[in-house]
């Protein structure tokens, strides 16, 4: 597998001014500071970087994902990446 | 009867200065201001290209990397200009204050740096598809809507467009607004961001820009200058700024619009004319009362000698006595925000008692034949004066300002 934490981490400091590495993984975006809008363009941003494709959220859900959270976004890019490969 | 209606807050940004105390410095100094330069925002080819830049302007010493990721440059002159001319009304917005506050903001071009970083990337890069916040930001209402969500202003919010008379027309419908006692507030202006490759390169195929620097009314002139920047006036009902003791810089007096139904480039005299008969029709003043205006000038040989032969039209026998300069020798021609700057300079001129000269003026044009105030400022007390706006497609705009009398 690869170290997908460390360029998540750097496209999601763009878009907070929390420090991201003393949070929980699992604290959901809203309480720091990443709000619906800023999560349409990280989602953007995690599409170009990893060349994969995020679904829609219905499909997301659907398929047993979220993303509300770090732990989320690592879940699902992991996912995603094995899939194309 | 309808409403007084009173200058309160001022805040510009532009190559002539990023606040309205540099830019005040800018207007009246008898040096070389320097603030046409050749264009640094993209490389030129063979020919010289030169614009007025907002030179030294550092984005993240006004905003976040976060909020700058959803503001377009002209949208973050916008704010700029706006937060200042509010701290200087020293205005707050209250629930109630905020319903009957509008925000009327005008552009010429609007996203210019967004749609060209999206085009490079769709059609030089490969890309499949642009940013997700690429229209959100490019939108030429974008400013409007920062300024509204920045301040909580729920009143009546939009941009207006008509080229180089944006901004008139955001003061001169904001005016109306205020008169009619439909807002108590006003937040106006006009911002403008354009000196990109794109842009820049369509505007010289037009064959109206400088290669040197802008001259208006001067025999040898070479064209227009392409400025960058924002411009934002708080307007207020007399009777709402008076309740809360704010100081009251200036008046407006008159509004005169027009358009000329003629040509997409070329103005026409009587379209101009009927701009600032217009202005003085709706202010009562008469036209020997008026002595100085601050001409759209842009420094192209059509304007230039149009605008001079509408002034004499209008004026008649006092034509001569009035004094006439363009600032956008000194801070270019800032398109959508011109008129909200000029309005400002104005302003400064009547609070100052000095005239803004037009710079780099140096031969006399015989078809230009008005008393420009030229090189060097000229200290005098204005009571009225007028600020010209006449856009391509010949939308017309004249502002008349007045020192503000209290109310006897």
């Amino acid at each position: 597998m690869k170290n997908i934490e460390q360029p998540i981490l750097k496209i999601l400091a763009e878009y907070t001014n929390e420090n991201l590495a003393i949070h929980s993984i699992t604290l959901p975006f809203e309480e720091i500071g990443i709000d619906s809008l800023s999560l349409v363009e990280i989602i953007f941003d995690l599409e170009e970087h990893f060349d994969i494709a995020i679904p829609g959220e219905s499909e997301i859900a659907a398929r047993g994902f979220s993303l509300r959270c770090l732990a989320d976004v690592y879940q699902l890019v992991n996912t995603l990446i094995a899939e194309k490969e | 009867m309808s409403n007084r209606v009173v200058v309160t807050g001022l805040g510009c940004i532009s190559a002539a200065g990023h606040n309205v105390k540099a830019f005040t410095e800018t207007l009246f100094s008898h040096n070389d201001v320097n603030t046409i330069a050749p264009v640094s925002a993209f490389k030129t080819t063979n020919r010289p290209h030169i614009a007025a830049e907002v030179k030294n302007y550092d984005p993240a010493l006004f905003f976040t990397a976060v909020q700058l990721k959803q503001l377009d440059r002209f949208a973050q002159f916008a704010l700029i200009s706006a937060q200042e001319a509010i701290d200087d009304a020293q205005i707050t917005f209250s629930n109630d204050l905020s319903h009957r506050t509008c925000v009327i903001h005008g552009t010429s071009i609007g996203g210019q740096e967004t749609i060209e970083n999206a085009y490079q990337q769709l059609f030089s890069e490969g890309k499949r598809r642009t940013h997700p916040f690429t229209i959100p930001k490019l939108l030429p209402s974008s400013a409007t809507s920062q300024i509204s969500m920045k301040y909580g202003i729920k009143g009546p919010a939009f941009s207006t467009s008509s080229a180089c008379s944006s901004s008139g027309h955001a003061i001169a419908i904001a005016t109306m607004m205020l008169r009619c006692n439909m807002v108590d507030v006003a937040i106006v202006g006009g911002a403008e961001a354009c000196i990109t490759e794109g842009n820049f390169m369509a505007w010289d195929g037009l064959r109206v820009l400088s290669t040197d620097t802008c001259r208006p009314f001067c025999a040898n002139r070479s064209g227009l200058v392409i400025g960058e920047g924002g411009g934002t006036l708080v307007l207020e009902t007399q009777a709402h700024a008076q309740k809360r003791h704010a100081r009251i810089y200036a008046e407006i007096s008159g509004i005169g619009m027009s358009s000329d139904a003629h040509n997409l480039v070329q103005p026409l005299a009587e379209g101009a004319e009927m701009a600032m008969a217009a202005a003085l029709a709706d202010s009562k003043l008469n036209a020997a009362q008026i002595q100085y205006i601050n001409a759209h000038g842009s420094g192209t040989l059509q304007n230039d000698r149009t605008e001079t032969q509408a002034i004499h039209q209008v004026f008649r026998e006092h034509a001569k006595q009035l004094k006439v300069s363009s600032t956008k020798s000194i801070h270019g021609h800032v398109l959508g925000a011109g008129a909200a700057i000029e309005s400002i300079a104005t302003i400064i001129a009547m609070t100052k008692k000095m005239l803004p000269p037009t710079k780099n003026y140096q031969k006399t044009d015989k078809y230009c034949d008005l008393n420009n105030v030229v090189n060097h400022p000229s200290p005098q007390n204005i009571r009225h004066a007028m600020s010209n706006s006449f856009a391509f497609g010949g939308l017309n705009v004249s502002l008349l300002l007045s020192q503000y009398n209290e109310p006897t």
